[in-house]
C-alpha cells in the first residue's frame, strides 16, 4: 500500500527563519519539494545565498577523529553557545597537540617499515658469513652487494681475468636473479663497477643501522622493531589520554556544528518572497497534526495542508506501507521501480504470487524447511535483506513438497502420512507419465489466471485514475480483458467441460473481434476522446504501423501465457535432479552424498527458480499493470 | 613418416603463432620509450619467457635487443630439439648463421678503435650449441689470436689465410662475403644430400632468390657508398648461376647506382615504393624476403620449406624490433620507423 501524503506549506516572517528552522529540523519525515519550480514560476521569489560555515570545521573534526581512530559522540544541542571563531581556535589547538604524538608515531612506523625492507634483504644474504661492519670498513677493498639478473649470470665467467672476486649466494625464485657480492681493489673499483653495471647488476645498500653478520643483524633488527612497537603503543596511549581530555568539549562543538549544518542544509529549501519565507513539502497525512504542534506558540507562522496531488508542479513521493508478510518483497518492487503515488503498490500481489510460484517450482518439504530456516537466520543475524523473503518462500516450497510427496528427494518418506490422513489423491508425483500433461496444463492455466489478474488490476487502476479511453481500449484494459478472458474461458470450457457453441459467430464477433478492433484503434480513440484529430499522420501510415503493432500485441498474449510452462519445467527439473542425487547416494544409503547432493540442488535450484519467478513477475505481470515511475519518499534529516 | 612431417609443420606453425602480429606492431609503434616497449613485450606470449623475469624499468636498449634475440633463439631450438639427430642437419643452418654472427661481431671488435666489451654482445647462451670456445675468443684482440682460438673448428682453416692481417687493415666485407658463402654452401650441400626432384628445386630456388637479392643490394651499396671498383665488388658477391655471368657484368657496368636501385625495384612489386626520393633499400629487400617467407610458411607442406619460411620471418621480426627500439631511442618519428619495418 502507498502511504497517504499531504502537501504542506509553512509560511512565516523572514525574521523568524532561525526559530522556525530550529524546530523544523527535529521533524523526521518531511520530503521537501524542489523549490526551483517555485522560484521559476513565482515572480520576485528568491532563496538564501551563501555557503555553509559549518562544513569546513566539521571536516577538521572528522580529520581528528580519523587520526585518533575514535568517534566523538556529538552532544545534541539546538542552541549555539560558542561562536565560530572560538570553535575554530579550539579545534586548531587540540589538533596541534594531537599532531605531535601522531607525528612521532608516524616516524616510528616509517622506521619499522625501513627495518622490514632491510630484513628482507638480509634474508637473501643469509648465507654470507661475514660481518657487515668488517666488510664496509675496509680501506683498500670495495665491497658491493646486490643481485645479478639471470641473463647476466652466465657472462660472469667470461670476465674471470678481470680484477674482482665474485661470491654468489642464493637465487631469487621469481626472477631467477642471483644474490651476490663482489670485491675489488679501490684502484679498479671504477672499472669493475662499470663492468657490473653493464651486466645490469642491481646494487643494494645495506642501511647503517645493520651490524654484524646477517644472522646477528636480523636478531638486532627484530629487537629494534619490537622496541619501536612498544614505543608506538605508549604514544597511542598518550593520544588516547589526550582524546579523553578534549573529547567532551569537542563533542559539544561537534554537536553545535552538526546543528548549524542541519540549519544551513534546511535553508536551501526555503523560498523568500518579500518579508515572508516559506517551505513546502510532503508529509504523511497522519503526521500533519504533530507537524502543526511543533510550531505552537510561534506568531506569524501559518501552515496550510492540501491533498498531495493538488499542485501539479510537484509529484508526491511514494512511501510504501505493507503488512508483515509482504514487507520484505518491497526490495523486489523497488528493483523494478518506485510505484507512482496514487497508483498501485504491487508489493502484496507480488508477495502472494511470488511465494506461490516459487513453492510450485521448488516443491520439496525437507529442502523447503531448510531453506526457510537459512533465510530466517541470515535475515535475523546477518541482516541479509533477502533473508525474510527466503524464509517465506521456503515455507511455500515445503508446502508444495507435501503436495508432490517430496522429502529431500525421497518420494516414499511421506507415504505413511497420506495413508494416515486418508488422502488418496496425493501425492502428485511430477515425474510419473500420467501426471505430466496435467502438470503442463495446470502451469499454463495458472499462468493464464495470473495474466487475467494483472490485466484486471490494470483496468481497475486506469479507471481509478480516470484514464477512461485507455481503460477501455488498451490491451491491458477492458478490451484486452474481454478478449483474453473469453478465449481462455472458451478453451477451458470447450476442452474440459465439453460446452459447445462458445466459438460460434456471434460470440466471436462480440467478444473477440470487437475487442481486437478496439485495441487496434486504441490511439486514435484516445486522441478523439481528448478532442484531437484521430489520424494526424494520415490513415495509411496508421494502418501500416497499426497492423504490426496489433500482431505484436496478440502474439504477446500467446508468449506470455506459454512462458508459464517453465513452472512445469522446473517441477520436473527438481524431480529429475533429486533422482540423480538419490542414484549417486545409492538410494540414500550414502549419507554424505545425500547431504552434499541435497545442498547442491537446494542452492542451485533455489537460485535458478527465484530468478525465473522474478522474471515472470517483472516481464509477464508487472509490464501489464505497473509503471514504477514514482519518486522515493526521501525526508531531510 | 608423413605423420612426423605433419607434426613438425604443426610445431613450427604453433611457435609462429606466438610471433608479433600487425596489431602488435601498430601498438608498439605508438610507444615512446624503451620501458613501454619492454612492458608491452613482457605481456606478449611470444616474449613472456625471457622478459617475465626482467623489470621493464631496468631494461635498456641493448639489453632488450639481446633478450629479444635470445627468445627467438630459444624458439628455434625448440623446433630443432623436436627433431631426431639425423634429420637435424638442414635445420642447423640457423645455428650456422648464429655462429657467423658471433665471429663477425668479434671481427668488428678488432676493427673498432674504441674499447669495446665484446662479451656484452655475445650470445653466450649459444655457447653450449657451438664448437666455438666463446671464452677463448672473447679474450682475443686480433686475427692471429682469433684464428688460434678457433683451433678445433672448421673456421680455423677458413680464416687461416687472414691470420696475419693487422686490425687496421681488416676489410670487413671480405669476411661478410666469406661467411655468406659458407652459409649458402652449407645450404646447397644439404639440400643436395637430403632432397630430390621438385622439393630440391623449390628449396634451391628460395636460396637462389635470396642470393640474387643480396648480390644486387651489395652492388648498389658498394657503388653508392664505397665507390668500390667492379672487380672488388665481384669478389664479394655470392656465386650463383641464377643470374648468369653476363647479366651480372651488365649490372656491374651500370655507373649510376640509382639505376641499379630501379632494377631492384623492377624485380619486386612497385607498390612498395614510397613517395620519397630515396626508397629505403633495406625495407624493400626485406619486404621481398617477407613475401617469399610468407608463401613458404603458409603454402609449404614439407617441414623444410615451412622451417625456412619461419627462419626468415623470425629474423625479420628481430630486425623490426631492433629498428623500432633504435628508432625510439634516437627519437625518430613514428612514420619513419614504420618505413623501416616489414609487416
Amino acid at each position: 500500500m502507498i502511504t497517504k501524503m499531504q502537501l504542506v506549506n509553512l509560511t512565516a516572517d523572514k525574521g523568524m527563519v532561525d526559530e522556525v528552522l530550529r524546530r523544523f529540523i527535529d521533524f523526521k519525515g518531511f520530503h521537501p519539494v524542489d523549490n526551483q519550480k517555485i522560484l521559476t514560476t513565482v515572480h520576485g521569489s528568491s532563496t538564501f545565498e551563501g555557503g555553509n560555515p559549518a562544513t569546513e570545521l566539521l571536516d577538521q573534526i572528522h580529520e581528528i577523529e580519523s587520526e585518533l581512530n575514535l568517534t566523538l559522540l556529538p552532544v545534541k544541542t539546538r542552541k549555539l553557545k560558542t561562536n565560530l571563531d572560538d570553535m575554530h581556535q579550539y579545534i586548531l589547538k587540540s589538533h596541534e597537540e594531537f599532531k605531535v604524538e601522531f607525528d612521532d608515531i608516524k616516524a616510528l612506523e616509517q622506521e619499522n617499515s625501513n627495518i622490514l625492507i632491510a630484513l628482507k634483504q638480509l634474508e637473501n644474504l643469509a648465507e654470507l658469513d661475514l660481518s657487515f661492519d668488517d666488510l664496509f670498513s675496509t680501506k683498500f677493498v670495495s665491497v658491493r652487494i646486490g643481485k645479478l639478473p639471470f641473463d647476466s649470470i652466465e657472462r660472469i665467467r667470461y670476465y674471470s681475468h678481470k680484477p674482482f672476486i665474485f661470491i654468489p649466494f642464493s637465487e631469487e625464485k621469481e626472477t631467477k636473479a642471483l644474490w651476490c657480492l663482489y670485491l675489488t681493489s679501490n684502484e679498479y673499483k671504477r672499472e669493475i663497477d662499470n663492468l657490473f653495471t653493464s651486466l645490469y647488476f642491481e646494487r643494494v645498500y645495506i642501511p647503517d643501522f645493520v651490524h654484524g653478520t646477517p644472522e646477528n643483524a636480523k636478531e638486532a633488527l627484530q629487537a629494534m622493531i619490537k622496541h619501536n612497537e612498544k614505543e608506538i603503543d605508549e604514544f597511542r596511549q598518550i593520544l588516547i589520554n589526550l582524546g579523553l581530555k578534549y573529547q567532551e568539549r569537542l563533542g559539544i562543538i561537534k554537536g553545535e556544528l552538526e546543528f548549524l549544518d542541519l540549519m544551513y542544509k534546511s535553508r536551501q529549501h526555503i523560498v523568500l518572497l518579500g518579508d515572508r519565507m516559506s517551505i513546502s513539502g510532503f508529509i504523511e497525512a497522519k503526521s500533519v497534526e504533530s507537524f502543526n504542534r511543533l510550531f505552537d506558540g510561534l506568531a506569524s507562522v501559518n501552515i496550510d495542508d492540501a491533498d498531495a496531488q493538488s499542485d501539479r508542479r510537484f509529484t508526491p513521493p511514494t512511501k510504501l506501507k505493507n503488512n508483515w508478510f509482504s514487507k520484505p518483497f518491497e526490495t523486489y518492487v523497488e528493483m523494478y521501480g518506485t510505484p507512482t503515488y496514487g497508483s498501485i503498490d504491487p508489493t502484496s500481489l507480488m508477495a502472494i504470487t511470488y511465494t506461490l510460484l516459487f513453492g510450485m517450482m521448488f516443491g520439496d518439504l525437507g529442502q523447503g524447511l531448510v531453506l526457510s530456516l537459512i533465510g530466517f537466520l541470515l535475515g535475523k543475524f546477518k541482516n541479509w535483506s533477502l533473508g525474510p523473503i527466503v524464509a517465506r518462500i521456503g515455507l511455500s516450497g515445503a508446502f508444495f513438497g507435501l503436495i508432490y510427496g517430496e522429502f529431500f528427494g525421497n518420494q516414499d518418506f511421506l507415504m505413511p502420512l497420506y495413508d494416515m490422513l486418508g488422502i488418496s489423491f496425493l501425492p502428485f508425483h511430477a515425474m510419473s507419465n500420467e501426471n505430466t500433461m496435467t502438470l503442463v496444463l495446470m502451469s499454463v492455466g495458472f499462468g493464464a489466471l495470473l495474466l487475467l489478474m494483472s490485466i484486471s488490476v490494470s483496468t481497475f487502476y486506469k479507471f481509478k485514475l480516470k484514464e477512461y479511453a485507455k481503460a477501455i481500449t488498451s490491451p491491458n484494459g477492458l478490451a484486452g480483458l474481454i478478449f483474453y478472458g473469453y478465449i481462455v474461458f472458451g478453451v477451458v470450457a470447450t476442452m474440459l467441460l465439453g460446452v459447445q457453441g462458445l466459438f460460434s459467430i456471434i460470440p466471436i464477433i462480440l467478444l473477440i473481434i470487437v475487442p481486437v478492433l478496439l485495441m487496434f484503434l486504441q490511439e486514435p480513440l484516445e486522441r478523439k476522446f481528448h478532442g484531437h484529430q484521430m489520424f494526424p499522420d494520415g490513415i495509411g501510415g496508421f494502418l501500416t504501423e497499426g497492423v504490426f503493432e496489433l500482431f505484436e500485441i496478440l502474439l504477446s498474449y500467446v508468449t506470455n501465457t506459454l512462458s508459464f510452462l517453465r513452472v512445469a519445467g522446473f517441477v520436473l527439473v527438481h524431480a529429475g535432479l533429486m533422482m540423480v542425487v538419490n542414484t549417486l547416494a545409492n538410494d540414500g544409503t550414502n549419507i554424505i552424498a545425500l547431504i552434499i547432493g541435497n545442498l547442491f540442488v537446494m542452492g542451485l535450484e533455489g537460485l535458478l527458480v527465484s530468478i525465473q519467478v522474478l522474471r515472470l513477475e517483472f516481464y509477464e505481470m508487472f509490464s501489464r499493470y505497473y509503471d514504477g515511475d514514482g519518486i522515493v519518499f526521501n525526508p531531510i534529516s | 613418416m608423413i605423420g612426423a612431417q605433419n607434426a613438425l609443420v604443426t610445431k613450427i606453425k604453433t611457435i609462429r603463432s606466438n610471433d608479433l602480429k600487425t596489431s602488435d606492431y601498430n601498438e608498439l609503434l605508438k610507444k615512446r620509450s624503451i620501458t613501454d616497449v619492454a612492458s608491452y613485450l613482457k605481456k606478449h606470449p611470444g616474449y613472456i619467457e625471457v622478459l617475465s623475469k626482467v623489470s621493464e624499468n631496468s631494461v635498456n636498449r641493448s639489453r632488450l635487443e639481446s633478450l629479444i634475440r635470445r627468445q627467438k633463439f630459444n624458439d628455434l631450438m625448440r623446433i630443432i630439439k623436436f627433431l631426431k639427430m639425423k634429420d637435424q642437419s638442414f635445420y642447423l643452418l640457423s645455428l650456422l648463421h648464429q655462429e657467423h654472427e658471433v665471429l663477425l661481431s668479434m671481427i668488428r671488435s678488432f676493427i673498432s678503435s674504441e674499447a669495446y666489451d665484446v662479451v656484452k654482445d655475445l650470445p653466450v647462451y649459444f655457447n653450449q650449441y657451438s664448437k666455438i670456445d666463446f671464452e677463448a675468443i672473447a679474450l682475443t684482440k686480433n686475427l692471429s689470436e682469433f684464428v688460434a682460438a678457433l683451433n678445433n673448428t672448421k673456421y680455423y682453416d677458413m680464416l687461416r689465410p687472414f691470420e696475419n692481417i693487422k686490425n687496421e687493415d681488416i676489410k670487413y666485407y671480405e669476411f661478410e662475403a666469406l661467411f655468406e658463402n659458407d652459409y649458402y654452401q652449407y645450404a646447397f650441400e644439404h639440400i643436395n644430400k637430403h632432397y630430390k626432384g621438385r622439393q630440391k628445386k623449390e628449396l634451391e630456388d628460395v636460396f637462389k632468390s635470396r642470393i640474387e637479392i643480396e648480390n644486387i643490394t651489395k652492388i648498389y651499396r658498394l657503388k653508392k657508398y664505397y665507390k668500390a671498383g667492379n672487380l672488388e665488388i665481384k669478389s664479394t658477391l655470392i656465386p650463383t648461376n641464377r643470374i648468369g655471368e653476363q647479366k651480372l657484368d651488365k649490372l656491374l657496368k651500370i655507373d649510376d647506382p640509382n639505376l641499379i636501385l630501379a632494377q631492384i625495384i623492377e624485380m619486386g612489386d612497385k607498390t612498395y615504393v614510397g613517395e620519397q626520393d630515396q626508397v629505403y633499400l633495406e625495407y624493400f629487400t626485406d619486404h621481398m624476403q617477407y613475401r617469399i617467407a610468407n608463401k613458404l610458411m603458409y603454402y609449404g607442406t614439407h617441414p623444410t620449406k615451412v622451417f625456412l619460411g619461419y627462419m626468415i620471418l623470425s629474423d625479420l621480426e628481430i630486425r623490426n624490433l631492433i629498428h623500432l627500439i633504435e628508432g625510439i631511442r634516437y627519437q625518430v618519428p613514428e612514420g619513419e620507423i614504420r618505413t623501416m619495418m616489414v609487416f
